[in-house]
């Protein structure tokens, strides 16, 4: 039984399809975009962690290998933690077949057994995207040696089991805390936004900690030798025994602990269920609106309605702001950011800031998951006189207009960095236009990658081959854009390049636009609902 | 006012209807029955637009579902047998949608919602979000969202599962409400007593293809309607 379910919790991850001639299941086109998507995060992410493990080597050399090892370890730790932390919650407890499979002869300990199971798996995914290029430059630069090498892969495995027992736990707080709540998305956002803030105190500072590794290797050492687990994990790798014998008892312990915990709760969080506070309804008048602005408004409640939505799709409204504020505060200071993009020409302070805001836009991919997001609903749409061009372009009109009111304040704020009217306007018409793009290519790409039958809104947003693929064509126009106007920008002025830009943007979307109303729109209006 | 000819679909080669024609007039309650598997979700579904033919054409009064489906789907209401609503929305809000989306004016909606909600008890309920919405209250909901825009064809697809005694009761009288008034109704049901006392005629199905159809006494003569099935799926 543990074997079937484990199967079906991967079926689910690469939805592969039977072959309409009843052959034999073969991975199909949509599962194998998946997997390729999935293969260049990854390279992504080893990636990074490469240069991050070059970097730390230097300090290793001074303060040993057992810190390098640690940084390993941490790393490997946050990518999981990170990377699964909303979806352990997901796959735990807000599976659709929870009812199904409590329903039937299975104990709740072996559901749950093989979600842990799923879930270590996924973590070895984004674990060995952290240890693997750790131990290989390790070896290569000499901060660590074979046998450590060695020993970080075998201690791995203890990190992964230890991880996914925090992880697990910490998905269960989450859920014993919104079963118990009449607000369960009050609470969900102030996870979220905890989660979002730690994710922002650690980031930025990554690079800033490799540096200051190199240049004060003492303090550092001292700093982390006192964050206990990772420092025995860094320790057992490096050859202690004892720490080695700590490390691994302390984390299978968790890894029972947590398992204990959930299988011996799991029933407990289902069945509680506070619902929500009933609202006596006493009538009104109706806001009638045209069928156009319903659809959009739909589109809109939806995303509002939905912590998991806001905050994974709409990552990038946030940091937006952000980004602005940053460059304003800075902008008086000496060797500012503002000041150095604003000498590469005439303008281009305000070219440049837009540039920046760009990249920022291109992580927001609320249109991406909108057509799989109708799922079982879609027989709504499907039987209502409403064209299938209205759909497809009220859900990227609800993406443009969500984003709006964030591009007006975060190009404001701009103003304060630049001093430069005429340039803020031109960054905001640009930042429109490149939004108009971002909601354009999510759409699409959803087009291409529908996906009905997910078991949750969760899954559709996070992981489905849509949302990464949107993420991917957006990152490249950004970089295309933003490349065609570095190169411009030398031969003529910054608000001539960032009108260009807009007029790339518009032109862009423009074309994506009428594909969405021609072919994609038959195609939507043919889905068997 | 429903008008299936010589429809067939298959599925992977495998044929779910094959060659189904059908007439349905205006005013009349016409029940559907068949075995689990025979082929009524997908004819529905077909009527609704939901399900391209692979042969054949469905037409209501007059327009094709096929060559000019929004026009044939502004005349039509469709209640699926598991009613997934839009759950971030309240019970009100998604009225308000799908008004908008059939350009209902303000007047109009208010007093549909308010006769059909009172009716089928879900006014107290329409403020509450879809998602704390039990089985039945969905149904409710998704009768009266299929009811606002005063469609001349309803189709449902067992439109009584989940339904309480009373709002069974209520929807029963509201259907023959809507006949009389000219509108038609085409639903699928394994309830045979109940088709039996509502429906003015009945289609028996069977693998995909019509076995038999006409009005009631047509069909069950002096036997019931259940003797008539069971005799034509052999179980007689």
């Amino acid at each position: 039984m543990l074997r079937t379910l484990i199967k079906i919790n991967f079926l689910r991850l690469i939805a592969p399809r039977r072959r309409k001639n009843g052959r034999p299941q073969k991975v199909s086109a949509n599962a194998k975009t998946l997997i390729a998507v999935y293969a260049a995060i990854g390279l992504l992410f080893a990636f990074a962690f490469t240069g991050m493990a070059f970097g730390i080597s230097e300090a290793a050399k001074v303060i040993g290998s057992w810190f390098f090892l640690e940084i390993a370890g941490t790393s490997a730790f946050l990518i999981m933690f990170i990377g699964s932390i909303f979806y352990a919650v997901n796959s735990l407890y807000d599976a659709k077949d929870n009812d199904l499979l409590l329903a039937m002869p299975i104990k709740p300990g072996t559901i749950v057994l093989s979600r842990l199971v799923t879930l270590l798996l996924m973590n070895a995914f984004y674990d060995v995207t952290a240890i693997l290029p750790f131990a290989v430059v390790g070896s290569i630069t000499g901060a660590i040696t074979a046998p450590q090498a060695a020993m970080l892969i075998v201690n791995n495995l203890f990190l992964m089991a230890g991880s996914n027992a925090l992880i697990c736990f910490i998905a269960w707080l989450i859920s014993m805390a919104t079963s118990r709540s009449r607000h369960k998305n009050a609470v969900q956002t102030v996870i979220m936004l905890f989660a979002f803030a730690v994710y922002m105190v650690i980031y930025p500072n990554m690079g800033r900690f490799v540096s200051l590794a190199v240049n004060e290797p003492e303090a550092v050492s001292a700093a982390m030798s006192k964050i206990l687990p990772f420092y025995v994990f860094g320790k057992a790798c490096a050859g202690d025994f004892g720490s080695a014998a700590l490390f691994a008892l302390c984390s299978s312990a968790g890894f029972a602990g947590a398992y204990w915990l959930l299988q011996h709760s799991f029933l407990k969080v289902l069945t509680t269920k506070i619902s929500v506070i009933r609202r006596e309804y006493r009538g009104g008048s109706s806001k009638v609106r045209s069928r156009r602005t319903a659809l959009v408004f739909k589109e809109i409640r939806r995303f509002v309605s939905s912590p998991v939505y806001m905050f994974n799709a709409g990552l990038g409204l946030i940091i937006m702001p952000a980004a602005a504020i940053y460059l304003a505060v800075t902008s008086g200071k000496e060797n500012s950011l503002v000041a150095l993009l604003g000498s590469f020409g005439s303008h281009t302070a305000a070219a440049s800031a837009a540039a920046i805001m760009m990249f920022v836009l291109s992580m927001t991919m609320i249109s991406a998951p909108s057509v799989s997001l109708e799922g079982k609903m879609l027989w709504i749409i499907r039987t209502s006189p409403a064209r299938g061009s209205e759909v497809l372009t009220a859900k990227a009109d609800a993406h443009s207009l969500i984003c709006l009111p964030f591009t007006a304040v975060s190009s404001l704020i701009t103003f304060i960095a630049t001093r430069d009217a005429f340039g803020t306007l031109l960054v905001f018409v640009s930042l429109v236009a490149a939004t108009a793009v971002m909601a354009h290519i999510g759409v699409t790409t959803n087009m291409r990658f529908p996906r009905f039958d997910n078991e949750s809104d969760t899954r559709t947003i996070k992981q489905s081959a849509a949302v990464m693929l949107s993420m991917l064509w957006g990152a490249l126009y950004t970089i295309a854009t933003v490349f065609a106007g570095a190169v411009a920008a030398r031969f003529i002025d910054g608000y001539a390049v960032l009108l260009m830009s807009a007029a790339i943007s518009a032109a862009t979307a423009f074309l994506l636009r009428r594909r969405l109303k021609r072919s994609l729109a038959d195609k939507f209006d043919s889905f068997p609902a | 006012m429903l008008r299936i000819e010589h429809y067939t679909k298959s599925y992977g080669g495998k044929p779910a209807v094959n060659d189904l024609s059908l007439h349905i007039q205006k005013g009349e309650i016409y029940g559907f029955i068949g075995h689990n598997g025979a082929g009524k979700t997908t004819t529905l579904k077909a009527c609704c637009g939901l399900l391209t033919p692979d042969s054949g054409d469905i037409f209501i009064d007059g327009i094709s579902i096929v060559s000019n489906p929004l026009e044939a789907k502004r005349l039509l209401a469709y209640i699926p047998d598991n009613p997934d609503l839009y759950e971030f929305m309240t019970g009100r809000k998604y009225l308000d949608f799908i008004a908008d989306i059939y350009g209902i004016g303000a007047p109009e909606r208010e007093k549909l919602i308010a006769e059909y909600s009172q009716a089928l008890n879900l006014t107290s309920d329409l403020a509450t979000p879809v998602s704390e919405y039990s089985h039945g209250m969905k149904q409710k909901l998704a009768v009266i969202s299929a009811l606002i825009h005063s469609p001349r064809l309803v189709i449902m697809d067992e439109p009584f599962v989940g339904l309480d005694p009373v709002a069974s009761h209520e929807l029963k009288l509201l259907m023959r409400r809507m006949c009389d008034s000219g509108a038609a109704i085409f639903f699928s049901t394994h309830v045979l007593e109940t088709a039996e006392k509502l429906c003015d005629k009945v289609a028996i199905i069977k693998n995909g293809s019509l076995i038999v159809s006409g009005t009631m006494e047509e069909v069950k003569g002096s036997t019931s309607l259940e003797d008539v099935f069971l005799e034509l799926e052999g179980k007689g």
